[in-house]
């Protein structure tokens, strides 16, 4: 009777779990294979966890530019006017947003005054930047439209301005409040030109989710900003915005076409790629550093292997005397620390994902723990620390964890499928 | 004499051979086992009966002569073969009884059989089986650290024969009893070689046990005389 078993047959598993289980008195390594399982379960954790919140950072940061900003700023070329003046104000701006509309793919664009003025209200001051832009164009801005927060009514925007809740913050604006406008650019007369001094009602304070936004931005229908900065019938450029931001690129052409010979592009990536580029290098490191945590992780299991190994060489001289192959020691041995690896990650990836899930009310616990001050929203632009858990990090990490603990698994494993079993006895 | 179960021809063994500290153990050794006939091997502590039974038993290679198992020769055959072999057709026993200790006494019974594509519930009926030949049905379910030294080396002698082997080679298997359970050992494992009929070479060095068996001889100078 010569009968021929599979791979991983059930005995294989049977020995395996029984020496997973094994008390260290009977040459087990629980401890040792405890400190393995929570090496690996707090490096996948570490993993998915930072991923999260490197991929939430950046879908905010991204969300926030294109909900606010526009994804494409078409602009003019200096050029010398009739009475021999250069500019860049575009005075078709009606027809051009027209042409720029047609384009497939451009959901909207608008005509856009700006310009940089101090705001002051009772005695406070702040650089502001104005965008002049027409209500029902305001209105299809979404972070603005619909912001995280605001106050007062967006329909009133004719009647008024609307301003960032940063800029109501610092000058301690409500609604209802007279904001005044400092310009240096105002009326020309015979003795050189001098400011322009205007107040408007706050209507509307909305809070765009960006720092740098809610700060300085200022909203003034399009008709006044025409009139407060010196631009009667023209626009300063036209706020493009497209379906699908991230192929942008694709539309340049389209847009330079309907532009016109003057137009120039200027697009979010333009204004946001280097940071973007940034963080894709931070997020590679940041793997990068993570796996080696993962490695050393995976590290333990070999050590504890090694010395399961050691502990049950009298065994694996029973095992082959009863007719084991070298490759059910193999697999012993390897299903051993692949237990290990496996059972490491699934809690790892649990706990990454709590984290990821339950990330405000930790945030708050560590802020609260620290005394506040964890998360400045000046430096990093955004208001909270955001996460976001992406079915492919998940799996890379995964991956990563398994891949390596196999890997390093199989080290191990194969010395024992080797031992001479006289050996492995002679010396019991 | 019928067939030849194990036959070994001419084997020599030397350790550490060609250095300066070589140990020659076997010089020739010829041995002949018939079907159901029980050879003892009389020797002195280190004069290579272990070394003599393992090459019998397939865990270590011959520097010279060939092993052959059930009319096959085993010189030269792979490790998977001779695994193979060793599984199905060589049971062990040794001076210790060398019993897996996570183990109850009838999952060791049971594991070799898995380990042959038996299936768990026929390995655990004839487990059980060959527990009761030997008397210790009722310690099934202990492991070996709760069993008695008799106990555990009747669990081993159960352990060899698990797989119906062809021969069955035992190295002072109750070299470590005291006499009573020496003797009640010794016939538990007489008695069931001679039920089931299976060939076996057994080395001791008590003279009284060895006149129980079929032949006797004497490993002297690395030669079975």
């Amino acid at each position: 009777m010569t009968g021929q078993t599979a791979p991983f047959s059930r005995f294989e598993w049977m020995i395996a779990w029984r020496y997973l289980r094994a008390k260290r008195a009977e040459g087990g390594v629980s401890v040792m294979t405890w400190i393995s399982l929570i090496g690996i379960t707090l490096a996948v954790f570490a993993l998915i966890a930072t991923l999260a919140v490197r991929s939430g950072f950046r879908e905010e940061f991204v969300d926030t530019i294109l909900g606010a900003n526009a994804h494409v700023t078409l602009y003019s070329a200096l050029r010398v006017t009739e009475t021999g003046q250069t500019t860049r104000t575009i005075s078709d701006y009606v027809d051009l947003a027209e042409r720029v509309r047609a384009v497939e793919g451009v959901t909207r664009a608008a005509p856009l005054i700006k310009g940089q003025v101090m705001a002051s209200h009772r005695g406070a001051t702040a650089g502001v930047e104005v965008f002049g832009i027409a209500a029902d164009d305001l209105a299809t801005i979404p972070r603005v439209a619909q912001p995280l927060d605001f106050q007062g009514d967006i329909a009133d925007f004719d009647n008024g301005v609307a301003i960032g809740s940063g800029v109501a913050r610092e000058l301690g604006l409500n609604i209802g409040d007279r904001i005044q406008l400092i310009s240096p650019n105002g009326v020309k007369t015979a003795f050189g030109t001098s400011p322009r001094v205007n107040n408007y009602d706050v209507v509307y304070i909305f809070t765009a989710g960006r720092y740098d936004i809610d700060r300085t931005r200022v909203y003034l229908p399009f008709t006044e900003a025409q009139e407060y900065f010196n631009r009667e019938g023209v626009a300063d450029e036209l706020e493009v915005m497209v379906e699908n931001p991230d192929a942008v690129d694709d539309l340049t052409l389209p847009l330079l076409q309907a532009g016109g010979d003057n137009a120039l592009l200027w697009t979010w990536r333009d204004a946001s790629g280097s940071f973007l580029r940034a963080l894709d290098i931070e997020d590679n490191v940041m793997f990068i550093i993570l796996s080696i945590l993962v490695l050393i992780a995976a590290m333990n299991i070999v050590s504890g292997l090694i010395m399961l190994v050691k502990n049950k060489g009298r065994d694996i001289g029973i095992l082959r005397t009863i007719g084991l192959s070298e490759g059910s020691i193999l697999r012993i041995f390897f299903i051993c620390g692949a237990a290990t690896g496996i059972i490491g990650t699934a809690l790892g990836v649990i706990l990454g994902c709590l984290f990821a899930i339950w990330i405000d009310p930790i945030f708050s616990l560590v802020n609260y723990i620290s005394g506040g001050g964890v998360w400045d929203p000046s430096i990093r632009g955004i208001y909270a620390l955001p996460a976001k858990l992406e079915l492919a990090d998940v799996l890379s990490a995964v991956a990563l964890s398994l891949g390596l603990s196999f890997v390093v698994t199989i080290f191990p494993a194969r010395r024992a499928a080797r031992m001479n079993p006289v050996e492995a006895l002679r010396y019991e | 004499m019928s067939d030849p179960v194990l036959v070994l021809e001419s084997i020599e063994k030397t350790y550490n051979k060609g250095a300066i500290n070589a140990v020659p153990v076997l010089a020739g050794i010829d041995l002949t086992v018939a079907r159901g006939e029980v050879v003892a091997v009389i020797a002195p502590s280190g004069a290579g009966k272990s070394t003599l039974l393992h090459i019998a038993g397939l865990l270590d290679t011959p520097d010279a002569g060939r092993v052959v198992l059930g009319g096959e020769d085993m010189t030269g055959l792979s490790d998977r073969r001779r695994t193979r072999a060793r599984r199905g057709d060589i049971g062990f026993v040794y001076q210790f009884h060398h019993l897996l200790p996570e183990f109850t006494a009838l999952e060791n019974i049971v594991l070799p059989q898995l380990a042959n594509g038996v299936s768990e519930a026929e390995a655990s009926d004839r487990a059980r089986a060959l527990l009761e030949k030997v008397g210790i049905a009722h310690r099934a379910s202990h492991r070996p650290s709760a069993l008695s030294g008799g106990e555990q080396q009747r669990v081993a002698v159960c352990r060899a024969l698990a797989n119906a082997p062809k021969v069955l080679l035992a190295d002072e298997p109750t070299g470590n009893l005291d006499p009573g359970t020496s003797d009640a050992v010794f016939a538990a494992l007489m008695d069931l070689v001679r039920t089931t009929g299976l060939s076996a070479v057994i080395a001791t060095h008590n003279l009284e046990l060895a006149a129980r068996m079929d032949r006797t001889l004497r490993l002297k100078g690395g030669r079975l005389v």
